[in-house]
């Protein structure tokens, strides 16, 4: 296993002053490996993603990313980092209802300082990959559950990020669809990537490298 | 990625997120349009008419300075030199003491028109823009030709002084050049060596500086006996030109305002609505690596475009509605006015819901259902 690309060290975070999430946790995801974060509802674990995604600040500990402290820097520093090196797939998928399926595959691309037209080419071989039969134009509301999800993953894989975050990325999903998602996380991994889900399906949690309880 | 490039990517963007939300568009350039047509058709309109009436005002000499003087008071074209000295000078001219002439083609039967010679750096304030081939080329006012039978503005003078002239042009005198009808004007450059002159007009820059000016003209003169120069003014008019100006002005100025203020805070509604409606929109963004500038940037970009559009429609519906109405239509300075106020509110009400947006918590705005 390689360095670490990510690592938590002595992180804590609650919401409310008495009712801490996460006290003191510390672990770190190296490249090429694939973490499943499982645990009853409630426990944090999004909320863990979240911190490791450089959504959140921890309260007290870093998180570093390749080495350096990043969870310091100020929010346009961490918004630059995680438009660059990180890849977000959401339960829910998130895609905006607005815009068709290709310029939600490329809109990433505009906040790493990238021409979302130039991603164009990329982002429709990603959908070809991943099997998602619709019109480059057709709108999310167009498409099935599976299919969005499937398009959530191209979006986080369209600049092959160094890590990627999951959050319960098969939780709405059928077989078939879960199928794909976990393949190409896998795939992702196996390029040196660290990928990391949250997921309630001890099925997807037991193919992981290996799986860290909350 | 370098700037400019940046700066298209996001226009780009903006656009597209303008064109994909069309029900707040829409709405915003309805507000936008709104307010630019209200403002066109209400102190367009009286803007419009207020420059009619400066401009009749205008006409009749509102900034005029006339000095006439007889042959012994001394004064010659050098004073025209000293005048381009003022600051406050927009134009000065000097005209010779009449020499009739009459119709070369009638003979003794014609009827004698005064010729003058007009000394000016730049006759074009008479509308003698031509610099014509002829000889002795004299511009003739409609009253002059038809005094010398003259169907068109051509034909040759003989004047009493043995001086022949063309008639080459025609010019519509100014109200303080009404008592030298009918005029035929034989425009030179100021000489060399000095001429004696029968008058000389000035032309102030701003009416209210009339006054003073007359009072500095007077020292100005060089005149060898000053009883013998007789200077009049439009002072008067021009007080009177001031408080229509000042008046009518200051009452646009307040109306004005209070229609942009209240475009700009509809406007900050409209988009704050938009910024709650699609909060998760933002949220998304956000967690996705946008930074907080970026999202300002897009909204204030996304109002830009259609304060634009908004701003064109309005003013040029206004504009339509004016001709077809035969209102006077305001000057393309106040359209201009106009519109770019219109973008810049609608872009500077558009701020703080911007920043309200690229505040949203990422985390918080993911999870609503």
């Amino acid at each position: 296993m390689s360095a670490a690309l990510l690592e938590a060290v002595g992180a804590g975070f609650s919401y409310e002053a008495d009712r801490p999430i996460l006290q003191g946790w510390s672990a770190s995801f190296a490249a090429g490996e694939m973490v499943a974060l499982t645990g009853p509802s409630g426990r944090g674990k999004s909320t863990l993603l979240y911190l490791l995604g450089l959504m959140l600040r921890p309260q007290e500990g870093h998180i570093l990313v390749e080495g350096e402290p990043a969870s310091i820097l100020p929010d346009a520093r961490r918004s630059r980092l995680r438009a660059k090196r990180f890849g977000f797939v959401f339960q829910d998928a998130a895609l905006d209802a607005t815009r068709s399926v290709l310029e939600n595959v490329t809109e990433t691309a505009l906040y790493r300082g990238e021409d979302p037209r130039r991603a164009r080419g990329r982002a429709q071989a990603l959908l070809d990959r991943f099997g998602v039969q619709v019109r480059a134009t057709a709108r999310p509301g167009q498409v099935s559950g599976g299919q969005a999800q499937r398009i959530a993953l191209c979006r986080a894989l369209l600049h092959e990020p160094r890590i990627l975050l999951a959050d319960e990325p098969t939780g709405n999903l059928d077989v078939d669809s879960t199928r794909v998602v976990f393949d190409a996380l896998r795939d992702h991994a196996d390029t040196g990537a660290a990928v990391i889900i949250v997921t309630h399906d001890p099925a997807l949690a037991s193919a992981c490298d290996r799986s860290i309880r909350l | 990625m370098n700037v400019l490039r940046r700066v298209r990517v996001l226009l780009r963007e903006a656009l597209q997120s303008a064109v994909s939300q069309p029900v707040v568009s829409l709405a915003a350039i309805v507000m936008i349009a709104g307010m630019c047509s209200t403002v066109m058709l209400t102190n367009g309109r009286t803007n419009a008419a207020q420059q009619d009436v400066l401009s009749t005002i205008d006409q009749v000499g509102t900034r005029s300075i006339v000095a006439e003087m007889k042959d012994e008071a001394g004064v010659d074209t050098s004073v025209l030199t000293r005048l381009e000295q003022l600051d406050a000078v927009a134009w000065s001219g000097a005209f010779s003491s009449a020499v009739d002439s009459r119709n070369q083609g009638l003979g003794e039967a014609g009827t004698n028109v005064a010729v003058r010679t007009l000394w000016a750096a730049d006759p074009g304030e008479l509308d003698i823009h031509d610099t014509s081939p002829v000889d002795n080329a004299v511009w003739a006012t409609p009253k002059a030709q038809a005094s010398l039978g003259l169907q068109t503005a051509s034909g040759g003078l003989l004047a009493k002084d043995g001086s022949e002239y063309s008639v080459v042009g025609t010019i519509v005198p100014p109200a303080y050049l009404d008592s030298y009808e009918p005029l035929l004007l034989y425009p030179q450059a100021v000489p060399g060596t000095p001429q004696k002159i029968a008058s000389f007009v000035v032309i102030a820059k701003q009416a209210d500086q009339v006054a003073a000016l007359a009072t500095t003209i007077t020292s100005l003169l060089g005149a060898v006996d000053p009883s013998k120069v007789n200077v009049t003014t439009s002072a008067q008019l021009a007080e009177l030109r001031g408080l229509v100006e000042g008046q009518l002005g200051g009452f646009n100025t307040s109306l004005v305002l209070l229609v942009f203020a209240l475009t700009a805070v509809l406007v900050a509604v409209i988009l704050y609505a938009l910024v709650i409606m699609r909060r998760k929109d933002f949220g998304r963004r956000r967690a996705l690596g946008a930074t907080r500038g970026t999202i300002i940037a897009l909204l204030l970009i996304q109002t830009g475009i259609t304060a634009i559009i908004g701003a064109v429609l309005g003013c040029a519906g206004a504009l339509v509605y004016l001709a077809i109405t035969g209102d006077p239509l305001p000057g393309p300075t106040f359209v201009l006015a106009t519109g770019i106020l219109a973008v810049l509110i609608a872009t500077v009400a558009a701020l703080v819901p911007a920043i309200a947006a690229s505040r949203r918590d990422p985390i918080h705005e993911l999870r609503v259902p």
